[in-house]
Formats: structure tokens, sequence, C-alpha cells
């Protein structure tokens, strides 16, 4: 690895930095520096570390395909394009809005042109529509997209309720987000004891846990 | 236990009617199968402002806790450090340089006016398959050239084609 990484005390600094201010100080860096090699990559390695997570979650509500390898695959794609964007100093807040809004509008047109090649690739029409969609439920779906701001809401609630999650819960909802069914789920050992029945309403009690921090 | 938590539910099924959607959405959204007709989910769904928010909140969450869970993956973590770092540190950075669009366009722009000298009027794929230019070099120079009124172009059904004038 080359030598222009970060010691650990510059990176805890920049870890409390507003995205615009990485941004910035990005940008800065190439103006004093001779040359691109020498720009303050810290700040962009911040940046592209702290949205990665949340270009997953974004893809994971507005994909048609909720292949997480596929999901994956969508965000090197995204973090490419950031790159190349910011290296060409093409994000400017004052004509863009905030870094987050950016980000999310480059992801959303990523995730539509990776999900239209894919489709184009597939060779069957259930392979292509895997589930059976009516026009009602694709107009509620279409209503009830999360917005931008729905996941910070939902971060906190997560993190509250987590919290106070028996280990038992916490592995039942480990589980469930690496979409194990309730029948495989109870061929574990440490659920053998549950009815399927039981599992679906502890997850939905937990669900009510989280919505009721609202 | 078990059926402390069923018994709940059904409590909340009598004071709340919208209790049997909430539960079917909770099951909808990660993929499981629910207990009434889907048609009839949505169809309530499409009514009920409150279940549509309730929906809109658990497929927020269910996203969040699904990219925190792969991601927290040790294998997937040290892979996503490494593309990051590598993105960052090793590659290359193109940096944009201005065209010279006198020379481009115009060195473009002679060797479609020689071509359609030499062979009269062709049409345009054809122009690009015999001169090898970049169908954007193809398009900035045949614009010069209309521009300029050096070329007619005229279409069909199919294709457009350009000869010289006069």
């Amino acid at each position: 690895m080359s030598s222009d990484q970060p010691t650990d005390s510059p990176r805890r600094s920049l870890a409390l930095m507003a995205d615009e201010q990485l941004v910035e100080q990005f940008y800065a860096g190439d103006q004093s520096a001779d040359s691109p090699a020498n720009r303050d990559k810290s700040a962009l390695e911040t940046l592209l570390n702290r949205y990665n997570t949340i270009i997953l979650t974004y893809l994971f509500t507005i994909s048609f395909f909720k292949n997480e390898q596929y999901l994956a695959d969508v965000r090197q794609k995204v973090l490419i394009t950031i790159f190349n964007e910011l290296s060409n100093h093409n994000f400017a807040s004052i004509v863009e809005g905030s870094f987050k809004k950016w980000v999310y509008r480059i992801t959303y047109f990523a995730c539509i042109n990776s999900d239209r090649e894919r489709r184009a690739d597939m060779k069957t029409t259930s392979d292509v529509f895997p589930e059976e969609e009516t026009d009602l439920s694709n107009l509620v779906l279409m209503r009830t997209t999360p917005s931008t701001s729905d996941y910070e809401e939902v971060e906190e609630q997560l993190n509250e309720v987590s919290a106070r999650l028996t280990d038992e819960e916490l592995e039942l909802m480990k589980l469930v987000s690496q979409k194990v069914p309730y029948k495989k789920i109870r061929e574990r050992q440490e659920f053998q004891k549950y009815s399927v029945d039981y599992l679906k309403h502890k997850v939905h009690n937990i669900r009510k846990r989280m919505r009721e921090k609202e | 236990m078990g059926k402390n938590n069923i018994s709940k539910t059904k409590e909340a099924l009598k004071s709340n009617p919208c209790e049997k959607y909430e539960l079917a959405i909770t099951n909808y959204v990660i993929g499981e199968k629910i207990d009434i007709p889907q048609s009839e989910l949505f169809e309530h769904l499409a009514k009920c402002q409150s279940c549509q928010g309730d929906l809109r909140n658990w497929r927020a969450t269910y996203a969040t806790m699904r990219a925190k869970e792969y991601d927290s993956r040790p294998e997937v973590k040290q892979k996503n450090e490494a593309f990051i770092k590598k993105l960052v540190y090793e590659t290359k950075e193109t940096k944009r340089t201005p065209i010279d669009a006198k020379w481009e366009i115009g060195s473009a722009a002679g060797k479609i006016y020689n071509l359609l000298k030499a062979n009269g009027e062709m049409p345009i794929p054809v122009i690009c398959q015999k001169t090898g230019l970049k169908e954007y070099h193809i398009q900035q120079a045949i614009g010069w050239l209309a521009g300029q009124e050096k070329i007619l172009l005229t279409r069909d059904d199919k294709t457009a084609y350009a000869s010289l004038r006069g």
C-alpha cells in the first residue's frame, strides 16, 4: 500500500467532520499538492467508508432484485462513480445540495441501469418478474418506498431496541436479516423448542417495539 | 413463553383492526408466507395511511438490518475495506483534458469530405465504417460540415445519407 495513508489520530478527527467538509478537504489537498497522488486521500477514504453501508441499505430498498451479492456489486459501481466524480471535482454543494442527497441520486441511477442490464440478461419471464405483482401492489410499493430521512430514524430505533434485546432475540433478528426462513431457523438447536408461529409473532413483536420508539 | 407472544398479538388483534395486516406486513417484507391473501393485504394498504406508514417503516428497517448484517460479516468487512483502500490509494486518477476541437473535428470533417468526394452519396453508418472514426467524432464533423453548407443530408425510413453539395 502507498505511503500517503494517514496515521490514526488525523483519521479520528476526520471521522468527526461533516461530509461537505471532507469533500472540501479533499479538494483543498488537490490545490496545494504538486500532483494528484499527493491529495488528501484520507478524507476521501473516510467519506467512502461512511457511505458504504448506507448505499447498500438504499439498494436493498430500491432494487428490483434483493440478492445481496448482486447489490454488493452495484455498490462497488456506485463507489467507483463517486470516486471518479470527486476526483474531477464534480460535486459542489452549492449546485448539488447536500452530499448525502447527491450520493442517493448516484445510487438510484446506478441501480436502475444495473437492474435493466440484469433483466436483459435473463432468459425466462419468471426470472425477470420473480414475484407476481399487480398494478395495485406496485402502486402501494411505490407509495411506500422509504425516503432518505426514514433511514436515519430507523437507525436510531434499531440501535435503541437492539441494546435491549436478549441474546436469543438478537440471534433471531440476525437470522431473519440473513433471510433464513422460519422453518430453517427452527432446525437450529436454540430455536427447536419454538413453533414457526411463535417465531413469526416474536419477530413481529420486536418490530412493534421498534416502531413504538418513534 | 411461546404462547405469551401469540396471545399478545391476539389481544392486539381485538383492539386494533389493522393488527392482522401489520403481521402480514412483517412477513411480506421478509419474504415469508402471509396468513391472508396478498390481494387483501394490498387492498387494505391502498386505503389505510397508517399501514402504509408501517410498511414504509418496516421496509426501511429491514433494508438497514440486511445491509448491516451483510457488512458485519468478517469476510465482507475485509473485502470492503480492501476495495475502498485500493480504489482510493491505487487507482490512477483520470484527469479531464481539454479537446482541441478545431483539430479533432476539422480532421474528421476532412476525412469525411474526401470520402464523399471520392464515392458520392453514402449512408452515415457506412461513413463510420470506412473512416474508422468514433461515432461522436462523426456526429461532430457532420454537424460542422452541414453548418458550413458543405454537405447535404437526407434520410429514408432506415438511415440517413450524406453527400457533397453542388
